[in-house]
């Protein structure tokens, strides 16, 4: 047994054992039963089966070596045409998982534009884009265009952020031509 | 038939009115918006319109609703084609021929097929919905439960079967989609499920948190971690063709009229509409076409049969709105409230006390698909100028759209880390080689699928043979079986010609 | 096209009041920026007409933007979970109808009354059964009689398990007319069903279902009630027939416990206007409510609390 092959089946593993938990869970939804009708447990059920044995099944079949997997019509006739030689950047990436998350944290205290003026300028840095005018001045342009649109023509209800942040947003709606 | 023609015709007068024109070109832009930002579904756009129609006639009204209702379902194509991020549901087949044919260097081709295929389908179901608005509503009534069930599963087995990679895979993320799906209040016990207690899973998972976050974000993370090095679409070549000649589209004119025909009458069936035609549209060129060996590799029926069926079943979602007064999907159940706060109850009175309306909105459909093919067409060239610009500026651009979105779905800042996590689920699905258009139509059909089931159950007794034993579900669950043994032909046949 | 420019400005106008937010809630200067008001349900049904209509018409009496915002799922919680967020400053209202409030006579609610405040009920109607115009079932005696030679076999649409509609099928089952209750939470598919010929009769409001009255595509054969309605004179109500229920529809606005009194009490007045108006008269004819629907803050909580307390009696004798 090569260890490519035991790396192959680990997505398989993982999915066995998300379906075994989630199969636990799904034994303890609770309701009124109705007599003679099907509870609310049996489609998340019947669905955690299928994805079982779909990785049963894989697993089987990639530990025994066989050959011959179905695939999807447009992987039959294209087959792989991938730029895997690109060079790959992984601190960019966790770069940008962070950045989204700070976003995230913060944007219910800071309020949507400010926190999304931040937002647009430090990507486009991360992004390694270096013309600063062009950074601060789309992120500006982006930010207000989003104010216009969702807090004065449709309305949608975005965070204003707290005191003293929510001061912010009032500022820019002043300026708007308030 | 002479009768409609002239009704027809003065309903082209009544859209003729300055202020009429004046809505049409407003709902056009908009939906057109509405359809490239990932973050806006459609139905979230015409809700948002309908403050705007209350101080309107009720003609204006619906002709702005139904406009942006029509537009939306072509403006998503736009970001599929250039930025691999699908607009709305319904653009997610848009990826497989549409984004492929860009990426070979003829994303203004890509887009000028769109544009050919949402005119021709649309004008196709226009006329189909004006010709034959009473048979095909009560076409429409002999649908229930388990025929909503067997297309649900149709279109379901159809992006398992047409996706990338093993079949295994596919499967294994469609299940992921349906359990997803399933997480909070269950709608017929009410009971809750995988919800471990905390307020914020027991409202559920919005599927368009996962579709922006799978598809906007994860595409946004796997393109940063090239350092945006690669551009998405390597001009190889500038083409200079927009529109297909006569003669090419000619040569499509069969699955032009399949497709249309296939997308109003799904239009027809409440549910996912849109959605559900694209996909199926494609599935069944991709079994039954001309050109089914080349599916996916960017030919322009890929292009043409989705988009011409989503288009298409705008027309055929209005039928049992105005003949029948019964809203099949969220867009259609908006326009119905205009109709209702205007003093216009649709249903089969309608044509006899409000024909003028009717027709005016019919008149509308056809003018608004030519006002918008005439939109599009100058807006394909900015468009593709944008793939000229910094690329993380785009980016950053596209995450903010996306952030809006979860916002604005129920205003929770939840809904905001959920589509950050689905952005690392697609992204690593993506690496792991496993499709995300499974995933992501599981949840959104998922809901569907199941109340149907779980309604065909209740309603027959535990009988699971009605599925198979219905005419017109029986008839949807052959093609079901037939689209998933189909990698297996295929594969099958592949073997005896390495054989051979 | 004027009205048009206008319906604009005067949107634009609001938007720009929008801009001098925030500031204490007092009922002096209130409302001083947009008042939310919460729909728990998706656009397009009853609850979400409503909505509208009081926020087109309710805007000019207040002077402030009244934007409707839809937060559809768990039958009314997630919008009512919005509601209970934000702060009791009288900035947020939602819609609160009869079947959000079925939930909190159930197990665990997710809130209590004591969460909220009624500021008015704007319409009341009741139940009904109705079946195809074409039905074999005349009367509803013909359908009992068929219920009770057949039980298990005759299918009822309905809301959802749980629902107002299942407390008040369970009482007729109690008098033994068991049927199948077939649960549709979407709407169109509950009409479709009936009007397809795919289920044999309909729970429902009049007022949702009043465009195939108007069109002869269905009629009442019940309603649940304890008298007759005068639009509908020849539907027997169910306490003439021997059930004892009657759980009407109600959709109310409710704002979070604690808003200041006064606070309450100007948006309730704001809303007896618009009660009093000529096309919400209309509205609520259309919709066959109670034309003596509205309560107004002062009675709003009775009503509800009331309204609690039957479907609790309904349940328990079950």
């Amino acid at each position: 047994m090569d260890r490519t092959a035991i790396r192959a089946t680990l997505p398989y593993v993982v999915g066995l054992a998300v379906a075994a938990a989630l199969y636990h869970y799904a034994r303890q939804i609770e309701f009124d039963p109705r007599p003679g009708a099907l509870g609310p447990d049996f489609w998340p059920k019947t669905v955690i089966v299928l994805m079982a044995l779909v990785c049963l099944f894989e697993i089987g079949r990639i530990l025994l070596g066989l050959k011959g997997e179905a695939q999807g019509v447009a992987e039959v006739l294209e087959g792989e045409a991938d730029e895997e030689d690109a060079p790959k950047y992984p601190g960019l990436l966790a770069g940008g998982i962070v950045l989204v998350i700070v976003y995230a944290l913060v944007v219910n205290t800071v309020g949507f534009l400010l926190s999304t003026f931040l937002f647009l300028a430090a990507f486009m840095y991360l992004g390694r884009y270096r013309n600063h005018v062009a950074v601060w001045a789309t992120s500006g342009v982006i930010t207000l265009m989003s104010a216009v649109l969702f807090m004065r023509i449709a309305y949608v209800s975005l965070p204003r952020g707290v005191p003293p942040f929510d001061l912010v947003a009032d500022a820019i709606r002043v300026l708007l031509g308030g | 038939m002479s009768q409609i023609l002239l009704q027809l015709g003065q309903g082209f007068l009544d859209c003729l009115t300055p202020i009429n024109l004046i809505m049409l070109v407003v709902g056009i832009v908009i939906g057109l918006l509405i359809g490239v930002l990932p973050g806006l579904t459609l139905v979230m756009g015409v809700a948002l319109a309908l403050p705007f129609t209350y101080k309107m006639d009720v003609t204006a009204s619906i002709v702005l609703l139904s406009a942006m209702y029509v537009s939306g379902t072509y403006g998503g194509a736009f970001t599929a084609i250039l930025f691999r991020i699908p607009g709305e549901p319904i653009d997610v087949p848009m990826l497989w021929d549409g984004y492929t044919m860009g990426r070979k260097g003829q994303p203004a081709k890509a887009l000028g097929w769109t544009l050919v295929a949402a005119l021709g389908g649309g004008l196709l179901s226009a006329t189909i919905m004006v010709m034959l608005t009473q048979p095909l509503a009560h076409f429409a009534l002999r649908f229930s439960t388990p025929e909503y069930f067997a297309v649900l599963m149709f279109g379901l087995s159809s992006v398992v079967a047409l996706g990338r990679g093993s079949l295994g895979n596919a499967l294994i993320s469609l299940a992921v989609g349906l359990l997803i799906a399933t997480v909070g209040t269950d709608e017929t016990y009410g009971a809750s499920r995988f919800t471990f207690d905390t307020r914020i899973l027991a409202d559920g998972i919005e599927f368009l948190v996962v579709m922006v976050g799978a598809y906007g974000v994860g595409e946004v993370l796997a393109r940063l971690e090239t350092g945006f090095a690669t551009k998405p679409i390597q001009k190889v070549g500038q083409t200079r063709t927009e529109l297909p000649s006569w003669r090419e589209m000619s040569a499509l004119k069969g699955m032009f009229l399949r497709s249309s025909v296939l997308g109003n009458i799904i239009g027809l069936i409440p549910g996912a509409g849109a959605t559900i035609a694209s996909f199926v549209s494609y599935g069944m060129e991709a079994q039954f076409g001309k050109r089914r060996k080349e599916m996916g590799t960017g030919v322009a029926e890929g292009i043409v049969a989705p988009q011409a069926a989503a288009t298409a079943s705008v027309g055929g979602a209005l039928v049992p709105l105005l003949a029948l007064g019964i809203p099949g999907s969220g867009a259609t159940a908006i326009i119905l409230g205009a109709f209702m706060l205007h003093g216009i109850q649709p249903g089969p009175q309608v044509m006899a006390t409000s024909a003028h309306t009717v027709y005016a909105v019919f008149a509308s459909i056809y003018l608004g698909l030519a006002l918008m093919c005439v939109i599009g067409y100058f807006a394909i060239r900015p468009l593709v100028k944008i793939l000229d610009m910094p690329e993380a500026i785009v980016s950053a651009y596209v995450l903010t759209l996306c952030f809006i979105g979860a916002l604005s779905i129920r205003n929770n800042v939840i809904d905001l880390w959920l589509m950050i996590g689905f952005g690392v689920v697609g992204y690593a699905f993506e690496r792991l080689k496993f499709p995300v258009a499974p995933l992501v139509l599981g949840v959104i059909l998922g809901p569907l699928a199941e109340a149907s089931f779980m309604n065909t159950m209740i309603s027959f007794g535990n009988d699971w043979t009605v599925f198979f034993t219905r005419p017109i579900a029986g008839t949807v669950m052959v093609f079901t079986f037939a689209m998933l043994a189909l990698p297996f032909l295929q594969q099958w046949r592949a073997r005896r010609v390495a054989a051979a | 096209m004027r009205s048009t420019t206008r319906s604009f400005v005067a949107i634009f106008a609001a938007a720009l009041c929008a801009v001098f937010a925030g500031g204490k809630a007092t009922a002096a200067g209130y409302p001083e920026r947009p008042i939310e008001l919460i729909v728990p349900w998706g656009p397009g049904g009853g609850a979400d007409q409503l909505a509208r209509l009081v926020s087109k018409l309710m805007e000019p009496m207040l002077g402030q933007g009244i934007p409707v915002v839809n937060v559809p799922g768990g039958t009314g919680a997630t919008g009512m979970a919005k509601l209970l967020a934000a702060p009791a400053d009288g900035y947020a209202m939602a819609i609160y109808i009869a079947d959000s409030h079925a939930l909190l006579a159930g197990k665990s609610p997710r809130w209590t009354m004591q969460d909220i405040t009624p500021v008015a009920v704007m319409i009341k109607g009741p139940s009904f059964i109705f079946v195809k115009q074409d039905s074999p079932y005349k009367t509803w005696a013909d359908f009992e009689k068929d219920a009770k030679a057949n039980p298990g076999k005759l299918k009822v649409a309905t809301l959802g398990f749980g629902s107002v509609d299942d407390f008040s099928l369970s009482v007729l089952a109690r008098g033994g007319v068991k049927v199948v209750q077939v649960p549709f939470s979407k709407p169109s598919e509950r009409y479709v069903s009936i009007l397809g010929g795919h289920a044999d009769a309909l729970y429902e409001q009049a007022g949702d279902v009043a465009q195939f009255l108007n069109s002869k595509q269905m009629r009442p054969i019940m309603l649940f009630g304890e008298k007759r309605l005068p639009a509908f004179k020849d539907t027997p109500s169910s306490h003439e027939l021997g059930y004892k229920v009657a759980l009407p529809q109600f959709r109310a606005i409710v704002m979070r416990a604690g808003t200041p009194p006064d606070v309450v009490k100007k948006v309730s007045d704001a809303l007896a206007k618009v009660a009093a108006s000529p096309e919400y008269k209309k509205f609520l004819e259309e919709q066959f409510g109670d034309p003596a629907s509205f309560e107004d803050a002062s009675k709003a909580p009775a009503f509800v609390n009331q309204q609690l307390e039957d479907m609790k009696k309904t349940v328990a004798t079950n």
